[in-house]
């Protein structure tokens, strides 16, 4: 891969992965940081992708093994709570994204990765599973069960279906 | 209320995906549980996903590449010198030993030499140090040998 290639493959896949992991670490800084290294070893293992899909993949996989390494130690074991997202757009929306952001933080580092690939990253079952190292078959319950936790949190949070309407 | 997952999720989250969602879709999911889940958990995520930054507020790609470049060839340079590291320390490993190995097969001759040296050098000095010559030697001895780990260890140290 030369420059010209990694900075296209880099304007299409870094935003989507950045969010991730800000969601996964719950830090701004630490994402930047883990962006850079997901992207290092990218490089380094002169990963030719071989479409769009193909790339995300490898990224979000080695990004996943990153935040696992990041707190694995003991020293890294508590999150930090920094981010928060940036404040803009219309009033109510942005307390609403802050809410639900609030609510989300609250979730296992699992389970937040389960829903931000699946929901947001869209990635089909076999995908998760390859991502988070999980056997294909136990994603749909996985999911299940962590969208049943986000939406109780939610509805006890006072942020119901009707309040996000 | 059913609790379980239920097989129209994954219709009812195509449907919302695609904003398509159907009357009969959304009756289905005012009375499944699960359905009535995803659907509030797909809402909360876009909301939550909608707040990702720029790209120009990300690390600049131009500078991961090239770091990624200093990298790779420093490591590329790393492993070509690990021979060479290598056999610096064998060599380094079997100077000392045969420097050791040497320094006891001609200590009896260089004691002899150093004694008659040092009493030479005792009478022409005053008599008012208060080591012998054989002490004088030990100290001479120890602090070329203590001079000689230190080396050994900083050549370590640096490899």
């Amino acid at each position: 891969m030369d420059e010209a290639a990694f900075r296209d493959l880099y304007a299409r896949t870094a935003r989507q992965l950045w969010g991730y992991l800000a969601r996964s670490t719950a830090s701004d800084t630490l994402a930047d940081d883990l962006l850079q290294e997901t992207y290092f070893r990218m490089i380094r293992s002169g990963f030719k992708p071989e479409s769009d899909d193909h790339a995300r993949n490898f990224l979000f996989k080695v990004a996943t093994n990153l935040v696992r390494d990041h707190f694995r130690s003991a020293k890294n074991a508590t999150l930090p709570l920094e981010h928060s997202p940036a404040v803009d757009g219309p009033g109510r929306h942005v307390r609403l994204r802050q809410d639900v952001h609030r609510v989300f933080q609250q979730l296992k580092p699992r389970e937040r990765e389960l829903l931000w690939l699946g929901h947001v990253e869209q990635f089909s079952h076999k995908e998760i599973a390859q991502i988070l190292g999980l056997k294909a078959g136990s994603i749909r319950l996985l999911l299940f069960r962590a969208r049943r936790k986000l939406a109780d949190m939610m509805n006890e949070a006072g942020l119901g279906p009707e309040v996000l309407q | 209320m059913k609790r379980s997952s239920c097989d129209r999720e994954a219709q009812i989250l195509e449907a919302a995906r695609q904003g398509a969602l159907s009357d009969s879709l959304l009756q289905h999911a005012t009375t499944c549980q699960a359905c009535s889940n995803t659907l509030a958990a797909d809402k909360a995520l876009r909301l939550e996903a909608g707040s990702l930054p720029s790209l120009d507020t990300l690390p600049d790609p131009t500078l991961i590449w090239w770091r990624a470049r200093q990298r790779a060839q420093l490591q590329q340079v790393q492993r070509a010198t690990l021979p060479i590291q290598i056999v610096e320390r064998f060599a380094l490993a079997c100077g000392g030993f045969g420097l050791a190995i040497g320094l006891t097969k001609v200590w009896p001759t260089l004691r002899s030499v150093a004694d008659r040296w040092i009493s030479n050098w005792l009478a022409a000095v005053p008599q008012s140090l208060p080591l012998e010559g054989s002490a004088l030697l030990l100290a001479f001895g120890s602090t070329i040998l203590l001079l000689l780990v230190f080396g050994l260890y900083s050549q370590w140290a640096e490899g």
